[in-house]
Order: structure tokens, then C-alpha cells, then sequence
């Protein structure tokens, strides 16, 4: 019986989630109510427990996590102030009269729009409402045009600064600390090793875009424009935040800033810019900051919750469970990763990145860690893999959320099948990855050794 | 008169919610200075980055009540997401009285005994050059629970008013 109740409890907790009910508080309170039941069975040692204060105020004293606010705070400031959306509209005007033009400029928004937000759903959104009536008015076709918001709104989450990379590197870190003393990686180093990988995927959407536009000319038709954008228009919505960009990215590359300074960084740059376009007025900057309030309650609240339950799971001997049964798969490593990069997909389909990353990550990490798997390349590989997984229909996250925000008729098939030769990309990025791990660990070897 | 006390709980997060929104532009501006300094005099100001740690745990501890009142704590919404009006009040009643309450009771229960502690030895940072007072840091976990407690109760209340009013609609 005992050694059930760790796969029983994470069953159910699964369940309790699908209801609705916010994830931080579901997590913990039905963790709880299964701790409740095994302490009265005795099954479960109650003193145990008594390191909830003490994890709760590591996640508060917690500096690397700053981060996360101060990058939201940007993304928020880029987005409010118009920024993000002037941006396109340059981008667009751009590469207007190039075949595909309008998805290539949708595609690196997409890249740039990285540190605004942890959600899959709000930069869909975002992208969906911005770009998707335009593509649509210029005679796109429905499924290149979702195809591509979907999957560069994804895009974001495996190009630095994304919040869930430092949320991802800290939680791998910490299993490594937990395995091995010490601590060798850090969250600028899974910024680093995420490079290459991204601009490998941006590299292969464009690509596959313009491919598209020229063998099937009416998939991404060509409008003639005479508007011009003077060169003016486009220092300010070009340079400017393409500058900011490379500014906290370089800092944080050359070591010069901590992520968390770098973040500071963007966010002051954020508010100098808005500042600049004549955005910047006491309205917005109250919108900005209870924004950033509420996202880094939600993302914190969520750790919490998620801390409450891993104690519960580690109580009940989930650990100990887990090992075992990852270290009986024949295959060894390899056979380790491919089972756990599976489960990690499926749950993709009910869960966001930040629970997988809470709620998973602290499970399986310390046991793939010690098998001898690189700490930077396992968090490339998931973040590639949930990707994947929220564009795969018919429960990804990143195609529902277009569908709420697509017009009626865009039809639902359209948008599955727009997913599909990204989902391709995918793959064969991960399956790149499996075969050359140096894509990714090759940049952070290189830098560190100097 | 249950709606009148439903909005003065909800006065509450809604008052701290937005007080502390304004730490966030403080964050910024501390750690910004604090990124300066450290690159053009090569000083670490370990007051300064600590202080900018703080009022992040300030930020999400005493904001959590508020991000709730305002309904953007993430949801799995694959069911939640069709269902009626009444189904989303049953879901969030439940969902307060079974998990919410339940786990701010646990935190305050769990937490009492190192709060005090931490109170008894006016604990300061263990950083040199760090800041005093990590007791008030401390004492956030019990604030958060006690907010989050008044929001559920609000949210209660919401709730079965809610469900109140539709089950009068069906009789009518």
C-alpha cells in the first residue's frame, strides 16, 4: 500500500486541479488533505511538515528570483507603452515588400516579446490580437498566419531573458545543490546555452515561412504599400527596443550584470523608452505596477503552493519511488530521459510551464543529475519539449488561446494544421539536440573557460 | 448586510494590493542603482541588494490576497473555461472552504513557533553588512495567511450569494 500513495497522491492532485480552481491553492490544499488522511493512518511522519516555514522563506530570501518581477515589470512597460506594437508595425513595414514579410516580422516580436510575460496564454494573446486581423486583411492564409502566432508566441519561452528559463535554471540548481553540494550552474548559464537552440528555431520558423511564401505564393500574398516609414519613425520603434534588448542580453553574457541587475536594467531602459515615445504618464505606470504585482503573486503563489506539496510527496517517500522506477527503465540514461521527456509533454497538455517546472522538475531532476545527464542541456530540452508540447493539438495551451482571441471564421482544423510543420521544427530541434548536445552546452563551456 | 461585510474584506486586499504595486517601481530603481554601483565603483551594497530582495517578498507576500480578488491567479481552465456562472461560484466556493482556508490554517499553524522564535532573538541578517530586523521579513508568512484568510472569506461570501440568486431566478 505505502508504495502507492505517492503516485496515488499526485493522481489525485492532477484531478483537483482540472477543476479550476487556481493552481497555488489547489496544489497545497489538496497535498494537505492527502497528509491529513496519512497521518491518521499513520503512514505519514507529521513532523516532516515542519520545513514549510523554512522553504517558504528561501522562496522569499531567495535573490536569483528577483529576477522575475523586474523582467515582468519590462515586458509589462514595453508592452503598455505601445512599444511592443509599434515595433511590429515597423517590422512589418520593413519587410513589406518581401514575400512573408508580415510572419517574418511576427515571428521576431515574438522572439523580442520573451521577457514579458511566463504564460504561454497571455503572449498568444497579445501576438493573436496584434498581428492575426492584420495577416488576415493582407489575404494570408488562415493556417500559415495562426501557425505562426502560435509558435512565436511559445517562441518566447525558450528565448533569454524568458522568466520561465530563470525559473527553470534556479529549480535545477537547486536539485543540484541537493545532489551534489555546491553549485556549478546558474541561471545565466541556461541563458547562455539557450541561444544557440533559439536562434536555431527562429532561423528554421523563418525559413519554413519563406519557403511557404514562395512555392505557395497564395499562401502569403504580396501587398504593395506606399506607406514608408521615415527613418526617424524607425530608430525609435526599431533601434530602440532592439538596442535595450542586446543591452540586457549582452550584460548578462559578458558577465558584467547578474540576471537580476540585467533585469533591472531592461526594466529601467523600459520606462526610459516609454519615456521617449511619449508613453510615459501616471496612468500607464500604475497599470505597469499593479500588473507586475499580480503576475509575481500568481508565479510566487504557485511556488509556494508547490513547495507545500513536494514536502508532502517527499514524506509519503515519492522520491525514493521515483528513483527506483526511472533507474529500472532499460536504457539506462537515454531510456530515463526519453520516459521522463514523455511524461513531462503529456502533462504539457494540463499544465503551464511554471507548475511543470514547480511541481516536476524538483521530482525527476536530482535523479537524472545523478545518472550524470548536464544540468544545462536538461533545461534546454524541456524547455524545447513543453514548447513542443502547447503547440500540439488538440490540448495545446498556446492553440487554445488563439482560438479564443481568432475570429469566427478562422476554423479551429485551420489553426491544428497551421501547428503542424512547426511542431516538425520542433522535433527535429529536439532530436538535434539529443544527438549534439553541445548546441547547447558548447556557448556556456566556452564563456566559463575563459 | 452579508454583501456590505463581503466588501469591506475585499477593501482590504484591495487597499494592500495597490499599496504595495508601488514597491515594484522601488525595485526597480534600488536594483538599477544598485547594478550601478557595483559596475562603476565595483562596491557590493549588500543593505541595498537586500533591501531590493525584501520588497519583492513584500510584493508577491502581501499581494496574494489582492491577485486573488482580482481573479488572476492561474487557473487549469480546460473545464473551468465552460462552465456557466453558477458551476465557476460552486467551483470557487469549494475550491476556498476545501483547499484555501484549509492551507492558510496549516502555514499559520506551522509557522507560529520560528515567528516567535525569530521575534525572541530580534534576528538580523546573517550577511555582513546586512540588514536588521529578518524578524518583520519573517513575520510576512504570517500576514500573507491572515490576508489571504480575509480574501477567502470574501470570496465565500461572493459565492454563495451567487448561488443564492440563481437558485431564487430558477424558483421565479
Amino acid at each position: 500500500m505505502m508504495e502507492w500513495l505517492p503516485f496515488l497522491m499526485f493522481a489525485v492532485v492532477c484531478i483537483c486541479l482540472m477543476i479550476g480552481y487556481p493552481v497555488a491553492f489547489s496544489l497545497a490544499g489538496s497535498a494537505l488533505i492527502f497528509a491529513a488522511i496519512a497521518v491518521a493512518f499513520d503512514w505519514l511522519n507529521p513532523l516532516l511538515l515542519n520545513a514549510t516555514f523554512d522553504r517558504i522563506f528561501g522562496i522569499m530570501n531567495n535573490q536569483v528570483l528577483v529576477a522575475v518581477p523586474l523582467f515582468v515589470f519590462m515586458g509589462v512597460m514595453l508592452e503598455r507603452a505601445k512599444i511592443a506594437e509599434n515595433l511590429l508595425d515597423s517590422m512589418a513595414h520593413l519587410f513589406g515588400n518581401l514575400r512573408g514579410g508580415l510572419a517574418i516580422a511576427v515571428i521576431i516580436v515574438g522572439m523580442l516579446l520573451a521577457a514579458s510575460t511566463g504564460i504561454v496564454g497571455a503572449t498568444v494573446v497579445t501576438m493573436g490580437l496584434l498581428s492575426l486581423p492584420i495577416m488576415l486583411k493582407r489575404g494570408y492564409r488562415p493556417e500559415l498566419a495562426t501557425g505562426t502566432i502560435c509558435a512565436s508566441g511559445t517562441l518566447g519561452q525558450i528565448i533569454p531573458p524568458s522568466i520561465v528559463l530563470i525559473l527553470l535554471g534556479e529549480a535545477i540548481s537547486s536539485a543540484y545543490r541537493n545532489s551534489y553540494g555546491g553549485n556549478p550552474v546558474n541561471v545565466g548559464d541556461l541563458f547562455i546555452g539557450a541561444l544557440i537552440p533559439g536562434v536555431l528555431l527562429v532561423l528554421a520558423y523563418i525559413s519554413y515561412v519563406l519557403a511557404t511564401a514562395w512555392l505557395k505564393p497564395s499562401y502569403a500574398p504580396l501587398v504593395k504599400t506606399n506607406e514608408k516609414a521615415t527613418a526617424k519613425e524607425l530608430f525609435h520603434s526599431l533601434a530602440l527596443p532592439i538596442s535595450l534588448i542586446v543591452l540586457v542580453l549582452g550584460s548578462i553574457i559578458t558577465g558584467k550584470a547578474t540576471p537580476t541587475e540585467a533585469a533591472a536594467i531592461g526594466a529601467f531602459g523600459a520606462i526610459a523608452l516609454a519615456a521617449i515615445q511619449k508613453e510615459l504618464n501616471f496612468k500607464t505606470l500604475k497599470e505597469v505596477m499593479l500588473a507586475t504585482t499580480k503576475t509575481s503573486s500568481m508565479v510566487f503563489m504557485i511556488l509556494v503552493g508547490a513547495t507545500i506539496f513536494s514536502l508532502v510527496f517527499r514524506a509519503l517517500g515519492g522520491d525514493h519511488q521515483i528513483q527506483n522506477a526511472l533507474s529500472s527503465i532499460p536504457g539506462g540514461v537515454t531510456g530515463a530521459i526519453i520516459v521522463v521527456m514523455v511524461v513531462m509533454f503529456l502533462l504539457g497538455f494540463i499544465l503551464d510551464f511554471i507548475e511543470i517546472i514547480y511541481v516536476v522538475v524538483p521530482i525527476v531532476a536530482p535523479i537524472l543529475l545523478q545518472m550524470g545527464v548536464d544540468p544545462v542541456w536538461l533545461g534546454i530540452m524541456i524547455a524545447v519539449n513543453l514548447q513542443t508540447s502547447f503547440l500540439t493539438p488538440p490540448f495545446g495551451f498556446a492553440l487554445f488561446y488563439l482560438r479564443g482571441v481568432a475570429p469566427k471564421e478562422v476554423k479551429t482544423k485551420q489553426i491544428y494544421r497551421g501547428a503542424i510543420p512547426f511542431i516538425l521544427i520542433q522535433i527535429g530541434l529536439l532530436v538535434l539536440l539529443g544527438i549534439f548536445p553541445e548546441l547547447a552546452t558548447g556557448l556556456p563551456q566556452y564563456l566559463n573557460a575563459d | 448586510m452579508l454583501s456590505l461585510l463581503s466588501q469591506g474584506l475585499g477593501k482590504v486586499s484591495l487597499v494592500t494590493g495597490k499599496a504595495v504595486s508601488f514597491l515594484t517601481l522601488a525595485m526597480v530603481l534600488a536594483m538599477f542603482g544598485s547594478a550601478l554601483i557595483s559596475n562603476l565603483f565595483n562596491i557590493n551594497f549588500i543593505a541595498l541588494q537586500e533591501s531590493v530582495t525584501w520588497l519583492h517578498a513584500v510584493v508577491f507576500m502581501l499581494g496574494a490576497a489582492f491577485t486573488l480578488n482580482q481573479d488572476e491567479h492561474v487557473r487549469v481552465d480546460i473545464f473551468y473555461s465552460r462552465m456557466n456562472k453558477l458551476q465557476k461560484a460552486w467551483v470557487n466556493l469549494v475550491g476556498s472552504l476545501v483547499f484555501l482556508l484549509p492551507m492558510c490554517g496549516f502555514i499559520l499553524f506551522s509557522s507560529w513557533r520560528y515567528v516567535t522564535l525569530s521575534w525572541q532573538l530580534q534576528e538580523a541578517s546573517a550577511e555582513a553588512g546586512g540588514l536588521p530586523g529578518v524578524f518583520l521579513l519573517k513575520s510576512l508568512v504570517l500576514v500573507m495567511a491572515v490576508l489571504l484568510i480575509i480574501e477567502a472569506l470574501n470570496q465565500v461570501i461572493i459565492n454563495l450569494l451567487t448561488i443564492k440568486q440563481s437558485k431564487q431566478g430558477e424558483a421565479q
